[in-house]
């Protein structure tokens, strides 16, 4: 028989790692704030137009090299009205997240940086507009009261379905679990400084499904091993030898699941998209984040709360 | 054991492969020059504007109107409807009250080469106005009266199967439309879509049940179109497009190449690890993965030609990731419960049995609780929309796009992951070549 694994007895460790890396995230949060996309607060954009092959980096290094304080972002369009076959037309879209109002300086600064280094495209301002979030504080609220709803009838689930092991405390600490996992996912994008937008809340959701069914794995383990054990086995020792026993399949799912997350992360290095970068990495952090709170935080919250109980 | 013949495994191996085959490579025939789809591959996947680049058009309000802040919100709200009845589920909206501008971008339709931007674009700008009129052009009745609308085939004697459009009337309307059938008894009710005719019946009896329909030798796609508006309903004001652009990928260019070579290669390894680690039971699980796949790629192409794709966006590709990484995992649970069999001395029919009996448990709870949280965020940010009278109308189409992926990835992991997967491994596991221990994952002798 394999050894078996002390995860109880290391519990405070693993409590201690997790409210640092919270602090931390907490501390950065205050000092930098968060960035939050155009979609979700409004802002303003400015579009230019130009002809002509421009290389994307370049671009965004001069459009913030002439704006320092603002986080910008662009797209770039063909336009299709004005575009002929001898003159490729296109228009950029800068766009200023939280910024309502552009003031005519930071806008002469980019007018006079991209006439400056891109002298053959013909930079030629169109017009400035204010836009509302597309996706505003109600969808933010909206998101949360689906992931409420979400999270009432999974706590509901559980319990139902592992009465034996204490079903009520089982459901509430794999939700704890969740929120854990949530709160590590969003203290990266604070610490990295990434803005939060739509990728964001894909990256939560996927990483929610993951780690619910990292738990419930783990659950069932227990809910077997105490069916064995008895009653009145110790609870710390139960979990400790589910989760060994479960350990392999842990280490080969997470293991698949990073390596393939991973492959799209090296992908996308090759190629220079940054944007698929951004989302692969808060997702295999996500995954590390996800397996480590169901072995080190639920399942040991689950054993001090129903030891508490059996006293 | 009971035992399940060999055969088995054959026939649904080769199923699968002959099904993911078709669900990734589509199915098409020359009629003459012609290219036709049969059958939908991945190459005609609709994607969104974040991979695939798409549309982007500014609308203001026609002529002089000045557009109130509520009359805007609300042909927002109706564009937003018409796009998520058309299959668009990832677009951008925004409106700007300052200058009465509404902004929107979508992605390119599945077959680029027939897409056709400044038609779709008048579509979604169309004012949408259903006017019922009198024989000398009067309106005498407007959408406004009309409950809901849906598609439906003319199933009345002597009729040829047409397709037609059925009004169910609000209870104003169908006392307005009673008055209507009996005024102009014998003649001519114009029906009007904006300033086209749509049919122009002759009125035979008083209709006073509340139901009316539109005939005009629709196709089933032009009914289903026509319903969908007339439930979109009328914008406040006339809509003209101010600007409209071919915009690229928001993740970057390249990025569908990217995350094409990206799964080729993840699914490589993963197929590897499972083959080399669990041997028997991981060949069996790398065909049934295939198969998982192949019905979450012929749900989002939705397989048949008749059907619209549905709009593939990083979200959605989420769903498909977590849902397959369930996949694997399911698979894993199961050898390895398997080893763990062997390991306490099972001989090898009955760890089969108990390592596929026990492991259930844990891949139906873990599957459920997903199925849980994917249901809620289609039922919240889908048509459905069950949040409605708290939040508005408006949707955020991404998020549905991530629990429909992963609603359907699940189902099929129970299908392919769960069902098919057992049967095929009891069934294999009768080959009297592979009658061995280490072949299953158990330590060899």
């Amino acid at each position: 028989m394999k050894k078996t694994l002390n995860f109880i007895g290391k519990s405070k460790i693993f409590f201690g790692i997790s409210l640092a890396i919270i602090l931390i995230g907490i501390v950065c949060n205050l000092i930098f704030g968060v960035t939050l996309d155009i979609q979700f607060k409004g802002g303003s954009i400015i579009t230019y137009g130009f002809a002509g092959e421009i290389d994307d980096s370049q671009l965004k290094d001069v459009i913030q090299n002439a704006t320092p304080d603002n986080q910008v972002t662009f797209t770039i369009s063909q336009d299709i009205l004005s575009n002929t076959a001898e003159n490729d037309a296109y228009t950029i879209a800068i766009q200023f997240s939280g910024e309502t109002a552009i003031t005519t300086d930071t806008q002469q600064a980019i007018t006079d940086a991209l006439t400056e280094n891109f002298p053959d495209n013909g930079f030629e301002y169109q017009e400035t507009t204010s836009v509302e979030a597309s996706m505003g504080l109600k969808f933010l609220f909206k998101c949360l009261t689906a992931v409420a709803i979400a999270s009432i009838l999974m706590v509901v689930y559980v319990t139902i379905r592992f009465r034996r092991i204490g079903g009520l405390s089982a459901g509430v600490m794999a939700l704890v679990a969740l929120f854990h996992d949530v709160a590590m996912i969003y203290f990266m994008y604070v610490i990295f400084r990434m803005p939060i937008d739509s990728n964001f809340i894909a990256v939560v959701l996927m990483i929610l499904g993951y780690s619910l069914n990292d738990t419930i794995v783990i659950y069932d383990r227990v809910r077997e091993e105490r069916r064995i054990a008895g009653p009145k086995a110790d609870l710390a020792e139960v979990f400790n030898k589910s989760a060994s026993t479960v350990m392999p399949r842990t280490i080969a799912t997470s293991v698949t699941t990073l390596v393939a997350i991973g492959t799209v992360y090296v992908v996308a290095t090759v190629f220079g998209l940054d944007s698929v970068q951004g989302f692969a990495l808060p997702m295999m952090i996500g995954v590390v984040s996800g397996c480590y709170s169901s072995l080190c935080i639920a399942g040991p919250l689950w054993v001090f709360w129903n030891k508490r109980k059996q006293k | 054991m009971k035992r399940i013949p060999k055969a088995v495994f054959f026939i649904v191996a080769i199923l699968i492969l002959v099904f993911a085959a078709t669900a990734f490579f589509g199915v098409k025939y020359y009629d003459g020059d012609i290219q036709q789809t049969s059958i939908k591959g991945i190459s005609d996947i609709r994607w969104g504007i974040d991979i695939r680049g798409g549309v982007e058009a500014t609308f203001k309000p026609a002529g002089d109107v000045n557009a109130t802040d509520e009359q805007l919100e609300s042909a927002k709200s109706i564009i937003e409807t018409r796009m998520v009845s058309k299959g668009i589920t990832d677009y951008e909206l925004y409106a700007d009250y300052g200058s009465d501008r509404i902004i929107v971008r979508f992605p390119w339709k599945e077959d680029e080469t027939n897409f056709d931007p400044v038609e779709a674009v008048n579509e979604l700008a169309a004012t949408a106005h259903l006017s019922f009129r009198n024989p000398s052009g009067e309106e005498v009745m407007d959408g406004s009266s009309v409950a809901s609308a849906r598609a439906g085939v003319d199933t009345s004697q002597d009729s040829t199967g047409q397709y037609l459009v059925l009004l169910d009337l609000t209870d104003e309307g169908a006392q307005t439309f009673a008055a209507i059938t009996e005024e102009y008894l014998n003649q001519q009710i114009a029906i009007y879509m904006d300033e086209i005719m749509l049919s122009n019946p002759t009125v035979q009896s008083v209709i006073a049940d509340g139901s009316a329909q539109i005939t005009g030798n629709f196709t089933a796609e032009e009914a289903v179109e026509l319903a969908n508006q007339i439930n979109g309903g009328a914008l406040p004001f006339d809509l003209e497009t101010a600007s409209y652009s071919a915009i690229s990928p928001t993740l970057g260019q390249n990025s569908l190449t990217a995350m094409g070579y990206a799964a080729v290669i993840a699914i490589i390894i993963i197929a590897l690890f499972m083959i080399i680690r669990y041997r028997v039971p991981g060949f069996v699980a790398v065909i049934a993965l295939i198969g998982q796949m192949a019905l979450s790629v012929a749900a989002v192409t939705r397989y048949f030609n008749v059907f619209q794709s549905f709009t593939m966006t990083l979200p959605g590709i989420a769903g498909l990731i977590l849902s397959i990484g369930m996949g694997v995992d399911a698979n894993i649970i199961t050898a390895e419960r398997i080893k763990e069999e062997f390991r306490s001395g099972k001989t090898l029919d009955t760890a089969i049995e108990r390592g596929t009996k026990n492991s259930l448990t844990a891949i139906i709870d873990g599957n459920m609780t997903v199925v849980i949280v994917a249901i809620i965020l289609m039922l919240v940010f889908g048509p459905t929309n069950i949040l409605s009278g708290i939040f508005g109308q408006s949707t955020t189409g991404t998020i549905y796009a991530f629990g429909y992926t992963l609603l359907v990835g699940v189902i099929a992991n129970f299908i392919m992951g769960v069902w098919l997967s057992r049967l095929m491994l009891k069934s294999i596991a009768g080959l009297k070549f592979l009658r061995k221990k280490s072949f299953f994952g158990g330590a060899g002798k």
